[in-house]
């Protein structure tokens, strides 16, 4: 498969000493649906602004489709619908004011194809945005990146502000729109229960760093959970609170032939002993290993 | 063409309105106040020699009446107009799409950041300069009702307060305010450094100009100038020809200024004729015009190299 985003020792500075993102590898594959997770501040946003030519990287490259978003960023957004973070659009337009501003600065722009998606979702097209819920402004923002027609989208936690049903209509519509034409989107999401009906891939974001970057399958396969206890071998990813307050370790079925040592027993036996890891507790166990280790405190002490 | 010019409209329809409806009651003004101040008749009565007949001393009441206040009222508020609109239709004009995150959208939509920036800022500034034209002009018409013996096309009286400057003047604040607020990014801080660095701006080019202008300037005999001519000095002239100020007059012969004669040396007067009044307005439309289009340049760069907020 050929990675139609991707990212090669990036690193994002804010000021003099906050990294936002460091030394980041990572790349999406051509026609996936790619989960992009990690916690606040772990640079998602900055990750997908960075693509579409918001933010210069401080190191490293970017690639989208081979074209360099710093060095030619007409170019990069000529290949990218996006959907910000916060709802952007104009309060005093309408809808369809916003897909003939669309139209206007937008070559190639579907306005058509725009309609059909937003008739869809029910959006009326001569609602003022200001009138609109935030699930509906973020639909409208999907309508607008769709109607680009561009082979790849970014979406910058547009399930963040919406109800249920809402999401459940937005990420049908996106998944609809992505197996029907073929592209590429990366969603960046902290709900992780629609992540593993849209998304075909996953990437976990910590601390500015990839900590994981499988498909879903992989991910839930790949892991599993067990009680933790103080002894914590080989093999353990990271050890988290379950909602009722027992603690958990995330932990990886040991590979063939590592059970010839000691400790690859035991971690195989644990392993075998538990069950099958969630997705949420998937990334849950990463972003607490990512964590640095707190002495005062049990959970999140890690030893992998 | 039409659809983005639409929305840049829409967008800022209460600004645009609030903009145009002020100045058209203010040029509406200006003609009605001119038109009173011209039945009054006291035109012929203006440029009689010596003194006035009965009846035009009761025109001069009535005549200088309505100059006095409404004319002049009038015209003030036309002299604050420039600053008023560039505030207003300039200051949110990218100051706001940036403060809303609406610059996130256009320009995700937008390959080019400059066609967006042309698309949103060439309407305003059209607006700006078109509605302050027009009010520069109906300050021309009620100032010259106003002065009915002065040719104002002649005359620099009321310099940089009416006429084709009034337009250029509002380019400046415009220009200044879009700059700003792309820098800024915030709608008030932009209103706020606009108002200040603008009036600063626009008043200290025209300070400039005028000390330049006064190099031009030339000698004419006699203490009191043409009306219409820019006073720029005085000198006295001594007998060996030369041209002295009165604090070197004193120094020469200290006592004479006191003395109860006075000076009866010559006097002789510098001024820039009135009739360079058209050339001089036109050369500082070109250097405002010149400074509002370096303005809207630079905040092109700005707009190019700025995250979206």
């Amino acid at each position: 498969m050929t990675a139609t985003l991707e990212a090669i020792g990036l690193g994002k500075r804010y000021g003099r000493r906050r990294w936002a993102l460091r030394d980041l590898d990572l790349a999406v594959e051509e026609g996936s649906i790619t989960a992009l997770v990690g916690p606040n501040g772990s640079g998602k946003s900055t990750l997908l602004k960075s693509w579409v030519g918001f933010e210069r990287p401080t190191t490293g490259r970017l690639r989208i489709h081979d074209v360099d978003p710093v060095r030619n960023r007409a170019a990069a957004i000529a290949l990218t619908g996006y959907v910000p973070q916060a709802p952007s659009l104009y309060r005093e337009l309408s809808v369809d004011d916003h897909l003939a501003f669309a139209a206007v600065h937008r070559p190639g722009f579907d306005r058509g194809l725009a309609r059909r998606y937003l008739d869809d979702l029910r959006i009326p097209l001569d609602s003022r945005a200001d009138e609109l819920s935030g699930g509906q402004q973020a639909q409208v923002g999907l309508a607008l990146a769709l109607g680009t027609r561009a082979p790849v989208l970014l979406l910058d936690e547009p399930l963040a502000s919406i109800d249920p049903l809402a999401r459940r209509e937005f990420l049908h519509v996106l998944v609809d729109a992505v197996r029907a034409t073929g592209s590429t989107a990366l969603l960046s999401s902290h709900v992780i229960t629609d992540i593993e009906q849209a998304c075909d891939s996953l990437i976990v974001l910590g601390g500015g760093r990839s900590l994981l970057a499988v498909s879903i399958q992989a991910a839930i396969d790949g892991h599993r959970v067990v009680e933790a206890d103080a002894e914590a071998n080989g093999g353990v990813v990271g050890s988290f609170p379950s909602a009722t307050g027992e603690h958990l370790m995330l932990v990886r079925p040991v590979p063939e032939g590592a059970e010839s040592s000691a400790a690859g027993r035991a971690a195989a036996g644990r392993a075998a002993a538990g069950r099958a890891a969630t997705l949420e507790e998937v990334v849950i166990g990463h972003l607490a290993a990512s964590r640095p280790p707190r002495p005062d405190r049990a959970v999140g002490a890690v030893a992998a | 063409m039409r659809d983005s010019i639409r929305l840049t409209f829409r967008m800022h329809r209460f600004e645009v309105l609030a903009t145009a409806t002020a100045t058209l009651l203010l040029v509406l003004a200006a003609y009605v106040v001119a038109a009173r101040l011209d039945a009054v008749g006291f035109g012929p009565c203006a440029g009689a020699q010596g003194p006035w007949s009965p009846r035009c001393e009761g025109l001069a009441n009535v005549f200088f009446g309505i100059a006095q206040s409404e004319a002049t009222a009038v015209l003030g508020l036309i002299a604050i107009l420039p600053y008023a609109a560039g505030l207003i239709l300039g200051g949110p004009l990218i100051a706001r799409e940036i403060e809303r995150g609406t610059t996130r959208l256009a320009w995700s939509i937008s390959p080019s950041r400059l066609r967006w920036y042309l698309a949103r800022m060439l309407p305003i500034v059209v607006v700006v300069f078109g509605l302050m034209f027009a009010a520069g002009s109906a300050a021309d018409h009620l100032f010259a009702a106003q002065e009915p013996r002065l040719d104002t096309a002649n005359a620099f009286d009321m310099y940089g307060l009416r006429g084709g400057l009034v337009a250029f003047e509002a380019l400046v604040m415009t220009a200044g305010a879009v700059g700003l607020g792309a820098v800024t990014g915030r709608v008030l801080p932009t209103l706020i450094l606009a108002l200040i660095l603008g009036a600063v701006g626009v008043t200290g080019v025209a300070t400039l100009h005028a000390r330049y202008t006064a190099t031009e300037a030339i000698l004419v005999d006699g203490e009191f100038v043409d009306s219409g001519d820019r006073w720029v000095d005085q000198f006295f002239r001594l007998p060996d020809g030369r041209l002295v100020s009165w604090n070197e007059l004193e120094q020469i012969d200290p006592g004479i200024l006191t003395s109860e004669m006075g000076p009866d040396y010559p006097i002789v007067s510098k001024v820039v004729p009135g009739e360079r009044y058209r050339e001089v307005e036109a050369r500082e439309m070109i250097i405002l015009g010149a400074i509002a289009f370096m303005m809207l340049a630079g905040t092109a760069v700005i707009i190019q190299r700025r995250r979206p907020g």
